[in-house]
């Protein structure tokens, strides 16, 4: 029954909203037979059977009197037998029999019978308000009120009882109540799922209740491998977001992702729009070669394009349209993905109708992006002191007199003495941001529907304007469109249709993002301005560098839409009427992702003067580059469709005590890339899986579970491509218990759970396919004849070996959660993963075979990764002030155990061992004092001659020679990759205003701050901005400030960031990678920070407007880190887009 | 109703299941890429074959930018700080640097003739006649004998393969073979690629393919190194043995080695293929020794060509689009490889003296008074190619091979084609039309100007063609020519003289490289050499050094003679680069004044590269070279 997750009465629907409750309708036949007469509890009816469902008796009183039973399937196992006999009976004699010993009550709604858990203090039938209206008691007051989630929703059916009486009063669907009571009197208010919370009466003005949803969730449902469970039968481990915590304007979900969960570590590191994913894993890097991101499943199919094309097409899914987003991490919850779970699973679902009047949600927000943090630069008359000091360290000539010198200080004639902060010049501080969202849920029992409709806009933040008729500015749109639409067809069928567009409209200037980085970074200050007074734009003569605002705003744009079509349909079909409890569903979805640009640029014309006339003074020029009058045009596209076809079998059955289930399924996807490039490209990607799971629980107390993937991957030889991925895993709720009740009051959980398996995968990285074939590609090319006609050879690009199989991971996991005082709650999880048959790419091949052109594949790897996560939130109210802290870490190590690696000479140059893309260097020592240090220490011959200032590197072969050489590096302990990545926050309101905050950060990151994470792609010298001065071009680069704190021989300093200045490459002795540039990466920030107010008034409640929150929220408002160069998170390269902040200010509404 | 529907969509969706289930299992991922190039596939076409072959051409490297070329020898240095070759040259050098490690390219290329010699027979002989498949066999095997003949020459004794290796052999079990055997194989496989190939095609289409004479070349220049100090008892290689005491060097000096060096290049010239090419031969009415030796290279085929290839240009990829943008001054080109003032030296005077003869007529100081009265070039290019008035008297009057591969500081630049390109080159004050290089310190490309500014005052203009727009980066098309006659001319002079000094053929030989080069015979200028093998043996050098300049023979002529570690080789001059003239320009003096900018480290093991460290360690049969 599970499979009808939200197809819950209209009345009950604002329970979803927090808890993923597992209500369902009984017997809500489609064609509901109107009864001329209004039923009640005095009508008669005649029920009798021995050993009968309960819910054959809740199907003959509906029969009868056309009520119908409302009620959740945790509170009651409608399949439960009873017998009774009752003829002509009044309807509230049969109910009393039927729930005497079931601590369950019942009350009647307009045609519906609503059931529910039984309080303790209501030990009497529930007292209706009127009922509690005594007479006696005088000087009692009218207490009226109404509960509601956080959300401002109305929660219907919660208890309201006077403290230690046994009166009290249920909320209606409006969430109000009445009730007596005597000033004075405390209020527990309480339901199911739901924090208690207690009031003091002290008026008889209107109380307004807010009830936080329960942390212990112990009814919850979670989403797991195809299908859901209730969070306490779950053995995996599994862990959901809190949707409420991915309110954020940032465009991309992982980007939001990160923090918000435990399990996730991920690296964002660029913050251009439209190109800003993260790297995205889940425990960490388990392999070093292949991919290591996880499996992506949105609505049930598979939709891995994580990090890849299509700015990682369910990226962009509006997070308002999520419901929940499960992340599944062990062997037991991701065993049943075969050989693609091994990097753990995503799973995404959004929403859906719920049956009821249209409910309209409505955000929308706008506000300012800017960036966290943009590298400080040289201003010109320090970059012309300073490459002055370098070329004097070198033994050259100043390059810049001291008039030169003064005249750019002076700042009088900035066109031949020009002093320009490129990086000013080209980027604003704030660019705009404007995001809304408007969604309607609703519909009938039989046909209910959730469309939502989302505009993202973003603009760019280049400071250019629309002077040449077009606006090259970037600017990102997107447009989110969806439809979920559920057809109960029959009473056991129903048909679900998604539909959802992810349309991704945006322009980019005619340079690229890094490009124009690169040039604001590296651009010299003093070789040219920006524009000459008479309106001619400046640029230097050929190999001088660019212009960058020029190249920015006179050099075109680009145009890109990228249109993302996902849809899902669905038939599911309860099978009880051949066995009960069975159920199937078929699946089927077809995605549609596109990529079209189309460029339109060119260059222009650009002067350079070169001085002043002697008589009026006006400048002469020189024409630097002579334009094209248009613009030139150009495109690209590219696509691909994926195809998924799925069939499922399950099973649920609970008998007595023991709860079984199973499930089957099989599934085939099908995903071709229509501009692959290659004939291996061109064939569609194939995927076949079956796999199964069986589960059995005994009193929610003992769990058990099998999950197993069988599944096939056509990377493999034919005979060798299916795969088994079994795994199993155990829970023991303690708290249940009967031993535990002495603690239980307290203690409202505790639950051990377990697991162990295999998973595995079978992506051989670097896009390569069919290994075990030998493929032949195009090669080198040569050329014949009397003109040279190119003539282009064909290689073996793929040597094919035998026996490859796919990477297994094993992986065990021990979890305990606990839960305490109903306020607290803790899940920890160890968990170590041992990856072996790593596909890899020989290494071990001698030269002399000549194979080293040619891919060849092997499963010749082994790698560790463990590490734990965990979660900790607190829920609690004092007086007026709510408060939810809530934290989270995630720690994983790895270690390469095996690589197909040559015995290297040195052992400390083996990879083996160490962490998965850690860094190499060597030891830095400090910087030689003098002469007579340089002698002393072994003989360093990076540069033909050091000098006092140089960095001193240490030997480590001491034994074999005296020299600092290729012999002399190691591993460095650090990668980039951070070992831990933590989040936390708190939520704190108070009458109708909250406040909340959210803090992100990682440890145990490192940044190879020498520049050798800069990479010149063909546009200048790599490691620009950090090695002072590089580059071949007529001027060198500019260099970061952070250069003026130097050694120098005045002042001779052991601590300057940066050693002797020289005009220097990455090859150059102090700019080597070595421990002085490895950096601590480590970051904290202020991730997400919001404040808000909802009104709330009967008059706009009149008006439909059910509520109205007004907000003002920022993200990456603050960072911390040791490191202050450039935004962390960006790693070694800090010559690219940086990471984004914004702060915005909206409003949400409900009608 | 409801159940009729029930019904149906439960079979429907039995249905589905079991249709996908059933048949769908064991077939749907044995997609294989049906139609996907398989390795059996490549013998099946014309042109599959042929692009296999073609391939394997592509491991014939095009060193344009080598380190023979860009500063591992006395002619050249590099002006960008931390390229390998500078490495290299400072002695941060070692077994894991790897720099221009070719051995595992060359080993690909072997692996893949032999691929390609196991399989050709596999094609239809409807598709390629059997012909032409002997004739594609013989190239494959010339062009595996020329990859083990480079990696002799660079790193040594090599592995010998008989055929291809599978991926999990045993490397272990395959040590070096010693010298003589090495020179053998090639030998070997040299003459039966012979028997295949024609003396010369017959269609041009064919242009860049190897010829028999192509075979002999390399057996020439393989005869040469054998005979030569550095493999001819060379006693810094007594103990370069194995590890099962297989010595690897031959310990004993041969004297008829010299002999089998000789007769190797003269069974090229006595081929009666080749001659040297002079501009006559393109239609010039007047033999012009400044064209004759500039479009030797220029030209897309001449009879002086042996071995080329035959590469045209595409977007930027291709050798001599970089080449020129790298030897180029600036702003148009990097001016990065500089010639060294040894180089410039090295270059006869018009009279055919060297210049440290005191009757040579040079003069080291002061400037010209008139432009160059040969007129070289004037009859095609139209302007004059000689030395310019102003320009320093140490370039005035020396021999055409100068002005050909010279770029100096005040000639005007050559890939320039009209004034305004010319003028992009110059300073404000400088434009002229001229296009003169400025090298002095506050020049265009000078030190102050650039970071990195030309260092030896001067940039090499050999192969640099006048039809190719440097500031543009257009380039006209020529073939890399790996082999030309001039060498062999001077492979069989060098060789002769060390067996039979007295044979006439020393003189003839050489001589006809000096005609060409429009300078007087050697015995008219220094009697003395003739019947005076040593001092014949330093002119034929200095012939070499300054005809086959820029082109790699310098460094393998420095490395096969153990000459590399002579503090002549190693003291590197240059002009006063680095002395700010104040705003003289081409008239400052102290530009023109010689000063040692670097002495090079050397250490006898780098007579070899080294093997990779990785190599080592993948096969622990292999020795490293000796000193390494």
């Amino acid at each position: 029954m599970r499979e009808f997750p939200q197809n819950g009465p209209f009345l009950l629907k604002r329970l979803f909203r927090l808890l993923v409750f597992g209500f369902c309708i009984v017997l809500s036949g489609a064609g509901a037979r109107a009864q001329a007469v209004a039923p009640s509890l005095q009508s008669t009816v005649s029920v009798s059977g021995d050993n009968i469902p309960l819910a054959q008796v809740f199907k003959s009183i509906k029969k009868q009197t056309g009520l119908t039973f409302f009620y959740s399937n945790q509170l009651l196992d409608d399949k439960e037998r009873v017998s009774l006999h009752f003829q002509n009976a009044r309807l509230e004699d049969v109910l009393t029999h039927l729930f005497k010993d079931r601590n369950i009550n019942y009350e009647m709604r307009g045609r519906r019978l609503l059931l529910n858990e039984r309080r303790p203090p209501l030990k009497a039938a529930p007292e209706q308000p009127q009922k509690v209206a005594d007479k006696g008691l005088t000087d009692s007051i009218n207490v009226k009120g109404q509960v509601m989630d956080p959300d401002g929703k109305p929660l219907y059916g919660v208890s309201v009882v006077i403290n230690h009486s046994n009166r009290g009063a249920v909320t209606d669907e409006f969430g109000t109540f009445t009730l007596h009571a005597f000033m004075g009197d405390t209020l527990r208010f309480s339901m199911v799922g739901m924090v208690p919370d207690m009031i003091r009466v002290n008026n008889a003005k209107i109380l307004k209740v807010t009830l936080q949803a329960s942390v212990s969730k112990m009814n919850e449902a979670v989403v797991v491998g195809y299908g859901r469970q209730r969070k306490i039968t779950v053995t995996g481990s599994v862990a959901s977001v809190n949707m409420a915590d991915m309110r954020t304007p940032v465009p991309s979900l992982t980007n939001a992702l990160a923090g918000k969960v435990a399990g996730i570590i991920s690296v964002q590191s660029s913050g251009e729009p439209g190109y800003d994913n993260s790297t995205f894993t889940i425990r960490g890097i388990g392999t070093f070669t292949g991919n290591s991101s996880p499996l992506i499943i949105v609505d049930g199919v598979q939709r891995e394009d994580v990090n890849s094309t299509y700015g990682g097409a369910f990226n962009n899914i509006d997070p308002e349209d999520v419901a929940s987003i499960s992340l599944l991490k062990d062997a037991s919850s991701t065993a049943i993905y075969g050989a693609k779970g091994a990097n753990g699973v995503l799973i995404i679902t959004t929403k859906r109708g719920q049956a009821g009047k249209a409910k309209i949600s409505l955000k929308a927000e706008t506000g300012l992006t800017g960036f966290t943090r943009t590298p400080k630069m040289l201003n010109g008359v320090n970059y012309m002191k300073l490459l002055n000091e370098a070329r004097a360290n070198m033994g050259f000539a100043a390059n810049f007199s001291d008039e030169q010198i003064q005249k750019t200080a002076s700042g009088l004639d900035p066109s031949l003495n020009p002093s320009v902060n490129w990086i000013d010049a080209v980027y604003k501080k704030n660019s705009s941001l404007t995001n809304a969202n408007l969604n309607v849920n609703g519909g009938s029992e039989a046909v209910r529907y959730y469309i939502s409709a989302s505009y993202y806009n973003q603009e760019g933040p280049y400071r250019v304007s629309n002077m040449n008729d077009f606006n090259p500015n970037l600017n990102f749109k997107r447009y989110d469109f969806r439809s979920n639409v559920d057809v109960n067809v029959t009473k056991t069928t129903m048909l679900q249709l998604n539909l959802g567009a992810m349309l991704v409209n945006s322009r980019y200037p005619g340079i690229s993002s890094a490009k124009l980085w690169y040039l604001s970074y590296a651009t010299t200050p003093v070789g040219f301005p920006i524009k000459y007074p008479d309106g001619k734009w400046a640029g230097p003569v050929n190999n001088g560098g660019n212009n960058p605002l020029n190249e920015v705003q006179n050099n075109g744009y680009s145009t890109q839409f990228r249109p993302s079509v996902q849809s899902v349909f669905t038939v599911t079909q309860k099978l009880d009427m051949l066995i009960k409890g069975l159920s199937a569903y078929g699946r089927f979805s077809f995605d549609s992702y596109g990529q079209f640009n189309i460029s339109r640029t060119h260059a222009n014309d650009l002067w350079f003067a070169t001085g002043r006339d002697a008589g009026d003074g006006h400048l002469l020029y020189n024409q630097t580059r002579v334009g094209s009058q248009f613009l030139d045009y150009g495109e690209s596209s590219t696509g691909e469709r994926v195809m998924y076809l799925e069939g499922n079998l399950s099973y649920e059955r609970s008998l007595g005590s023991h709860s079984i289930g199973a499930m089957l399924l099989y599934n085939v996807r099908n995903r071709l890339v229509s501009t692959s490039g290659s004939v291996v490209g061109s064939i569609p990607y194939r995927n076949q899986a079956l796999a199964g799971r069986l589960t059995y629980s005994f009193r929610d107390k003992y769990l058990a579970e099998v999950n197993a993937g069988y599944t096939g991957s056509e990377n493999f030889e034919p005979g060798k491509k299916f795969g088994l991925f079994p795994s199993a895993s155990a829970g023991w709720v303690i708290s249940r218990e009967d031993f535990f009740d002495a603690f239980s009051k307290n203690f409202n959980l505790l639950k051990l759970r377990g697991s162990y398996g295999v998973v595995g995968n079978d992506n051989i990285g670097q896009g390569g396919r069919f290994p075990y074939l030998t493929q032949i590609i195009g090669g080198n090319v040569t050329g014949f004849g009397l003109t040279g006609n190119r003539v282009y050879g064909q290689t073996e690009g793929t040597i094919g070996v035998q026996n490859l199989t796919w990477e297994k991971s094993y992986k065990s996991d021990i979890g305990i959660e606990v839960g305490l005082y109903n306020k607290l709650s803790l899940v920890v999880d160890v968990y170590q993963e041992r990856r072996k048959n790593i596909l890899i790419g020989r290494q071990s091949i001698s030269s002399i075979a000549g194979y080293t052109n040619a891919a060849i594949y092997a499963n010749l790897g082994e790698m560790n990764n463990r590490g734990m996560d965990a979660s900790i939130e607190y829920n609690d109210k004092f007086g007026k002030v709510g408060l939810r802290l809530f934290g989270n870490v995630t720690y994983s190590k790895n270690k390469i155990v095996f690589q197909d690696e040559p015995s290297k000479k040195y052992g400390y140059q083996r990879g083996t061992g160490h962490r998965y893309g850690e860094f190499t260097g060597y030891v830095d020592q400090g910087l030689f004092v003098d002469r007579n240090d340089i002698d002393n220490s072994p003989v360093q011959n990076f540069n033909s001659v050091m000098y006092p200032g140089d960095i001193k590197y240490k030997n480590l072969n001491p034994k074999d020679d005296n020299v600092i050489d290729a012999y002399d590096w190691n591993y460095l302990g650090k990668s980039w990759f951070p070992s831990w990545l933590y989040g936390a926050g708190f939520t704190v309101n108070y009458h109708n205003f909250d406040l909340s905050l959210f803090f992100q950060g990682t440890l145990n990151a490192g940044i190879m701050a020498n520049g050798s994470g800069i990479d010149g792609s063909g546009w200048g010298a790599s490691g620009v901005g950090i090695v002072p001065f590089s580059g071949i071009g007529q001027y060198p680069n500019n260099t970061m400030a952070i250069a003026e704190d130097r050694w120098t021989k005045d002042n001779p300093r052991q601590n300057a960031y940066y050693p002797r200045l020289t005009v220097a490459s990455l090859s150059d002795n102090n700019y080597l990678n070595s421990t002085r540039w490895l950096k601590d990466g480590a970051y904290l920030r202020v991730k997400q920070s919001s404040v808000g107010y909802t009104l709330s008034s009967a008059k706009l409640k009149k008006g439909g407007l059910s509520s109205l929150y007004f907000y003002l929220s920022g993200q990456n408002l603050l960072t911390f880190s040791k490191f202050k160069l450039w935004d962390p998170e960006l790693g070694s390269n800090g010559a690219k887009y940086p990471i984004t902040k914004m702060v915005t200010c909206g409003v949400r509404a409900q009608f | 109703m409801n159940n009729i529907v029930t019904k149906i969509s439960s079979l429907v969706l039995l249905a589905v299941c079991g249709a996908v289930l059933l048949p769908g299992c064991s077939k749907y991922l044995d997609k294989s890429p049906d139609n996907l190039l398989t390795s059996d596939m490549l013998w099946q076409t014309k042109a599959n074959a042929e692009s296999y072959l073609y391939q394997i051409y592509g491991y014939v490297q095009t060193p344009a930018d080598d380190y023979t070329v860009l500063g591992a020898s006395d002619e050249t240095s590099c002006s960008v700080q931390g390229v390998s070759v500078r490495k290299m040259i400072e002695g941060n050098w070692n077994p894991q640097s790897n720099y221009f490690n070719l051995w595992p390219s060359y080993y690909a290329g072997i692996r893949q003739s032999f691929v390609f010699e196991n399989n050709i027979g596999k094609v239809p002989s409807s598709a390629i006649s059997d012909d032409l498949k002997k004739q594609y066999t013989s190239e494959a095997l010339f062009l595996r004998g020329w990859f083990y003949w480079k990696i002799l020459r660079q790193f040594g004794p090599f592995v010998k393969l008989s055929n291809t290796l599978s991926l999990n052999d045993d490397y272990n079990k395959y040590p070096r073979a010693p010298f003589d055997s090495c020179v053998n194989t090639i030998n070997a496989l040299m003459d039966e690629a012979a028997q295949g190939l024609p003396a010369a095609w017959s269609s041009s289409a064919n242009y860049g393919r190897p010829t028999r004479g192509a075979c002999l070349a390399v057996k020439s220049q393989l005869a040469l190194l054998a005979a030569s100090p550095l493999w001819n008892g060379n006693s810094r290689f007594a103990n370069f043995k194995d590890h099962d005491g297989l010595a690897l060097a031959p310990a004993q000096y041969d004297a008829n080695k010299w002999k089998l060096a000789a007769d190797a290049a003269k069974a090229v010239i006595d081929l009666n293929v080749y001659k040297l090419f002079t501009n006559v031969d393109e239609g010039d009415a007047q033999f012009d020794p400044y064209l004759s030796c500039r479009d030797l290279f220029l030209t897309n085929f001449n009879t002086e060509m042996i071995f080329s290839t035959n590469l045209s240009l595409d977007g930027t990829d291709s050798w001599y689009w970089g080449f020129e943008k790298r030897a180029a001054p600036s702003p148009g080109g990097y001016n990065m490889q500089n010639a060294t003032q040894n180089v410039v030296d090295a270059f006869y005077m018009r009279n055919g003296k060297a210049i440290d003869d005191p009757s040579s007529g040079y003069v080291e100081t002061g400037f010209a008074g008139n432009d160059d009265p040969a007129g070289w070039g004037l009859s095609k290019d139209g302007i004059n190619r000689g030395y310019l008035t102003g320009n320093s008297n140490m370039y005035v009057d020396r021999e055409a091979r100068f002005y050909v591969d010279i770029q100096y500081n005040g000639k005007p630049v050559l890939p320039a084609p009209n004034a305004d390109d010319r003028n992009y080159f110059a300073s404000v004050n400088h434009q002229d039309g001229l296009g003169r290089a400025e090298f002095y310190y506050s020049g265009k490309s000078g030190i102050a100007t650039n970071s990195n500014g030309d260092i030896t005052g001067y940039d090499v203009l050999k192969n640099i063609s006048p039809a190719s727009n440097i500031r543009y980066d257009v380039s006209a098309y020529r073939p890399y020519i790996h082999i030309r006659y001039a060498e062999i001319l001077l492979n069989y002079a060098e060789a002769l003289n060390e067996y039979d000094p007295g044979n006439a053929n020393v003189l003839t030989y050489l001589n006809l490289v000096r005609q060409r080069a429009g300078i007087p015979n050697l015995e008219t200028v220094y009697p003395s050499a003739v019947g005076n093998q040593d001092e014949m043996r330093k002119w034929i050098l200095h012939e070499r050094q300054v005809e086959l300049c820029f082109e790699g023979d310098r460094y393998f002529t420095l490395i096969r003679r153990l000459m590399m570690g002579n503090p002549s080789v190693l003291s590197i001059y240059r002009m006063n680069t680095i002395a700010n003239d104040g705003g003289q320009g081409f008239s400052f003096t102290d530009f023109n004044t010689r000063v040692l900018f670097q002495t090079r480290y050397w250490d006898d093991k780098m007579y070899l590269f080294p093997i990779s460290q990785d190599d080592i360690d993948r096969d622990q049969a292999l020795v490293q070279n000796p000193g390494w």
